[in-house]
């Protein structure tokens, strides 16, 4: 399987635990980051979301992805790192994201997953669209 | 030597696919090659208007990379995408 994919079905971390198997790893460490209902925003109002959609420039998304996964695995020493994003619908309370990574020894497994997420956030080029529960659509350009 | 009257396909995601309609743009370098990737991007605002006030934290990629403001474009055939800023996660 490979490690770095775009999928447009939910993500199921049990199908991807195996991937960091390596029997010189001391500690696996997974991120999932996870469609939320509410957002504050900039003038301090919760906005109810209904559901989510992501989108992606798919062949410069996965060169991306792919990149921040080698360097990554330079930076920490990582053994191995897994990056999955969900393009189209993704309802509430699924998850949008999943980073999982391994290495000798926990700490930098740890380090590693915020560092992933960060960078994925500012240059990977995907983006979501809320759907609210008045039917108002975002595009969301941070 | 420049090219006048030079045009380039510009993919668009997001919201500038949703308020152009399309998934991409021809966008016309008035005066031809060479022209920077900023110039792209400004003459991409003047085209699109609606999504003028982005377009400065806009960056554009060519051929799946990102390219800096200053990067002189020399050939009209690469892939080009405007990349307005991300929110995947």
């Amino acid at each position: 399987m490979n490690p770095v994919q775009l999928v447009e079905s939910p993500i199921e971390l049990s199908q991807w635990e195996k991937s960091l198997q390596d029997v010189d790893s001391g500690a696996h460490a997974w991120f999932a980051g996870v469609t939320r209902r509410k957002t504050k925003a900039s003038d301090g109002q919760i906005r109810i979301t209904a559901t989510l959609h992501y989108e992606a420039h798919p062949t410069m998304a996965v060169k991306e992805l792919q990149q921040l996964a080698d360097q990554a695995k330079d930076k920490f020493g990582l053994l191995k790192v897994v990056i999955v994003h969900r393009l189209g619908e993704v309802p509430l309370g699924q998850a949008s994201v999943l980073v999982g990574c391994c290495s000798a020894h926990r700490k930098d497994a740890f380090l590693a997953l915020p560092w992933i997420m960060d960078r994925l956030k500012e240059d990977v080029p995907i983006w979501k669209r809320e759907t609210y529960e008045d039917q108002q659509t975002e595009w969301i350009h941070p | 030597m420049s090219e006048t009257h030079a045009a380039i396909n510009v993919q668009l995601f997001a919201k500038f696919r949703e308020v152009a309609g399309c998934d991409q743009l021809q966008v016309v370098l008035p005066n031809g090659l060479p022209c920077t990737a900023d110039q792209v991007l400004q003459q991409l605002a003047a085209q699109l208007p609606e999504m003028a006030a982005l377009i400065p934290q806009c960056r554009l990629a060519i051929d799946d990379a990102y390219v800096a403001a200053d990067h002189v474009i020399d050939d009209l055939n690469a892939q080009f995408a405007v990349i307005p800023p991300v929110s995947g996660g």
